[in-house]
């Protein structure tokens, strides 16, 4: 039996220990999905400081609902669709707007211009980079979060559509437009 | 042949293993004469491998110990509390209902028998050394047992003092008038305790 299949024999009875109040049995519920729960959040947010903290506060809200969790879907669409609802929440919290003045809105300034960190890879060719990170800014929310949780974190379109909490069919849809939207805004790049 | 623009929409579900098998064939037969087709499906593959690539990595330092750090500060639920505490003492969950809805029912019981009755018998609490009616119909086993469980129930209505007996014996006295329905209890004084 592979790594994989043994600990996939052992999470239900891992979520059930957890459930009884072990933190030994979350611990391992959570070194093993930290690394996924950290790619949604990113495909999310597209910000490594948010996604690090919805997916911390993910995790804390998983414990605290075990109890609700009753594997009707898989422990990790679960925990997807948690911190899809926590960004959600983000962003409607940032979509009020915040007056700066000042010192304070010079030091913002700075910030935004100096960091530029969307969660991608600053090491993978700077103009392609550059491209993609504006062709992906140029799609809503819903459009960028669904290519890149299928072509990043590799989620099927069930999964996709029980994180996002969308039918299959609008999942299969809006991959559809941002593909066709990214291709043509890296057009010229490509034809180089 | 179905058009381009039709196959376009499902090049995407395709390429990920998400298309119906009916779907799958019609687009394949597609592919085989389309170059079009076939060139656009290689950009959308060359579109998610270019997403891959320059995808970031998350830092994964000290996260899981963060979270686990923030778990251990959680107060414990009460229904973990109360799983925990009738593990150690050895119920499960249905024995504890069961014995749970038993004790609810005695006491519902015994709660009826002593002041359930429109003829609740009065008796007043030990050690007032008085003499009370009991009305009828109530025995002296029924006050006793009200008595046991501390029970004091003086109702104003009911409660006639007849006399006082004067007595150095701590016991209990009972009467019954044979022509009535009275009973009379004695109830002994609580011995004074001296500072």
């Amino acid at each position: 039996m592979s790594g994989d299949n043994r600990y996939a024999a052992d999470e239900a009875e891992l979520i059930q220990q957890a459930k009884k109040g072990d933190q030994q049995a979350f611990a391992v519920l959570v070194r093993h999905y930290q690394r996924r729960l950290l790619g949604v959040a990113l495909a999310l947010t597209r910000n490594p400081d948010d996604a690090a903290e919805l997916a911390q506060e993910a995790f804390v809200r998983a414990y605290q609902n075990l109890g609700q969790f009753e594997a009707r879907s898989s422990f990790s669409t679960w925990l997807y669709r948690i911190v899809a609802n926590l960004a959600i929440d983000l962003r409607r919290r940032e979509s009020r707007h915040v007056v700066l003045r000042g010192e304070e809105a010079e030091s913002e300034l700075r910030r935004l211009a100096g960091s530029g960190d969307t969660g991608f890879n600053t090491t993978f060719g700077g103009e392609l980079r550059g491209r993609l990170r504006a062709a992906l800014d140029e799609l809503t929310p819903e459009h960028r979060a669904v290519i890149l949780l299928r072509e990043v974190e590799g989620l099927s379109y069930e999964e996709i559509s029980e994180t996002l909490g969308c039918p299959r069919g609008t999942v299969m849809s809006r991959l559809h437009y941002a593909r066709m939207r990214l291709r043509e805004q890296l057009k010229d790049f490509r034809h180089r | 042949m179905i058009e381009c623009t039709g196959i376009a929409e499902l090049l995407g579900a395709f390429r990920d293993g998400e298309l119906e098998p009916d779907k799958v064939a019609i687009v394949a037969r597609h592919l085989a004469a389309c170059t079009q087709c076939e060139m656009l499906l290689s950009e959308i593959c060359e579109l998610g491998e270019t997403l891959r690539a320059s995808a970031w990595e998350p830092c994964l330092d000290g996260f899981a110990e963060q979270v686990l750090s923030r778990v251990a500060r959680l107060p414990e639920p009460f229904s973990r509390r109360l799983r925990r505490g009738l593990g150690a003492l050895g119920w499960s969950w249905p024995a504890a209902i069961t014995s749970a809805s038993l004790a609810t029912a005695l006491a519902s019981w015994l709660v009826l028998m002593t002041f359930g009755k429109p003829n609740t018998p009065s008796i007043t609490a030990a050690g007032s050394n008085a003499v009370t009616e009991v009305r009828a119909g109530e025995s002296a086993a029924q006050g006793g047992l009200a008595q046991a469980l501390g029970l004091s129930y003086p109702g104003p209505k009911d409660q006639v003092v007849i006399s006082r007996l004067e007595t150095d014996r701590h016991h209990v006295a009972l009467w019954s008038e044979p022509e009535g329905t009275t009973t009379v209890i004695w109830l002994p004084e609580e011995p004074e305790i001296s500072e």
